[in-house]
């Protein structure tokens, strides 16, 4: 062995003292007493986790203080029940039109259609629902148009007019869609807000439907026109999950 | 103790009993206890550090791979790490407590021989007196050196025969052997 090394030895053993017989016993003991313990977070852990849980909450207190005011006013049919809105809408309520002018000869229509206006009110729900998605098709014997809800099918009014010309709600500027005749599609309490690029116009040019253009969108009102072909029938029903209202017209009707 | 763990030993041979365990490090327990009285220059942080380190290594026991003879390199590493850790936050005690290290009195006849060792190795860098102690005092290999210090093997060796020249200066080459 080397002097230095002998000597380094020496130093390091009066450094660190004699052997103490009680250290492992105390370190044993820790051990069992601490073995189950979890880790305790460093002090800044639990400062930076209150400062996280303070942004959470701040944040979150922001986003509804944000969001609140500004999801009224694009659905201001949320106070429609408790004011005299809906009298202000012309096209709330289009006088029905009994039967479509046409030919002498009389309509019949076919089994589970119906050639006058068809209307049904609402339930009690949430005075507004969203309009998923709007959409046309055509059946055998039928043409359709869905109407797609976030909730409950709204209530709602069916009416078959002679013209295909249209009131638009809310500038009261009117237009003519293809066709001959046309049925509009009033829903009391929904609006299509969300149906940001979605067409407002579809010309499907359907042996019955021959173009659907959305009317209004305006306090809760959203409406429909469509041009049909003459003498046509409509059947009205609803499906759900999800909810839907579905305007069949006719093509054997007329 | 540790002749009853097999070579192919592994963290998980311990499983979830901390007195298996204990028993597993317990011969590892006083040259932990010197290496970090030396880094520290405390006895008491040096227990509280090994201390803190046996409980960290029962914590990470699962993940350990190295069998029975890597655990003394493994283990003496977490209490190197520990006693860094422990230096890092002394400044804040040195300036509440004034804390004056208590240091050992120094045998008699030792005293002749040693003090100026002594007195050097206070000079140098804690990581320093640990590479001294664990090759010239626990007679570990260079590699295993390394390891516990988290280095390379060479910058192990660079440490090591820096810090032995910088206590001897004019000592031969073959002489800072061991």
């Amino acid at each position: 062995m080397s002097e230095f090394r002998h000597d380094l030895r020496s130093a390091f053993d009066e450094m660190s003292g004699p052997a103490d017989p009680g250290f492992s016993a105390r370190v044993h003991a820790q051990l069992m007493e601490r073995a189950e313990e979890r880790q305790r977070p460093h002090w800044t852990m639990a400062v930076a986790a209150a400062a996280i849980a303070v942004l959470l909450i701040g944040t979150f207190l922001y986003t509804l203080r944000a969001t609140h005011p500004t999801s009224n006013p694009p659905h201001p049919a949320a106070s429609t029940a408790a004011s005299p809105h809906p009298t202000s809408v012309p096209s709330a309520s289009p006088a029905p039109i009994a039967s479509p002018s046409g030919p002498a000869v009389p309509v019949v229509p076919p089994s589970g259609f119906s050639c006058a206006s068809v209307s049904r009110s609402g339930a009690q729900q949430p005075p507004v629902n969203n309009v998923t998605s709007v959409r046309a098709g055509t059946q055998n014997g039928y043409d359709r148009l869905v109407i797609q809800f976030s909730g409950q099918v709204p209530g709602y009014d069916v009416s078959v007019q002679s013209s295909p010309t249209f009131t638009q709600d809310p500038s009261g500027g009117t237009v003519t869609l293809q066709g001959t005749a046309g049925v509009k599609v009033v829903v009391h309490g929904a609006t299509g807000a969300l149906l940001n690029n979605a067409p407002k116009d579809l010309s499907p040019g359907y042996p019955a439907l021959k173009e659907a253009r959305q009317l209004g969108d305006f306090e809760g009102v959203y409406s429909w026109g469509l041009g049909v072909a003459a003498g046509t029938c409509v059947r009205v029903t609803t499906l759900t999950s999800p909810s839907r209202l579905v305007v069949d017209v006719a093509t054997t009707g007329g | 103790m540790m002749s009853t763990i097999a070579e192919g030993f592994t963290g998980a041979d311990v499983g979830s009993d901390p007195a298996v365990f204990s028993t597993v490090i317990e011969p590892l327990l006083e040259p932990a206890r010197r290496m970090a009285t030396v880094m520290l220059h405390d006895r008491s942080q040096a227990e509280d550090a090994v201390q803190e380190a046996a409980l960290k290594a029962w914590r990470k026991h699962h993940q350990y791979r190295g069998g029975q003879s890597g655990l003394r390199g493994w283990f003496l590493a977490i209490v190197a790490n520990e006693c860094r850790m422990v230096r890092r936050g002394r400044w804040w005690s040195l300036l509440t407590f004034a804390d004056i290290p208590e240091r050992p009195a120094p045998a008699e006849e030792a005293t002749v021989t040693s003090s100026d060792l002594q007195e050097g190795l206070t000079k140098l860098q804690p990581d320093q007196r640990a590479a001294l102690f664990l090759y010239y005092y626990l007679d570990l290999p260079i590699d295993e050196v390394a390891r516990i210090l988290g280095v390379s093997p060479g910058a192990a060796k660079v440490r090591i025969h820096r810090a032995a020249r910088s206590l001897r200066p004019h000592l031969a080459e073959e002489e800072l052997l061991r």
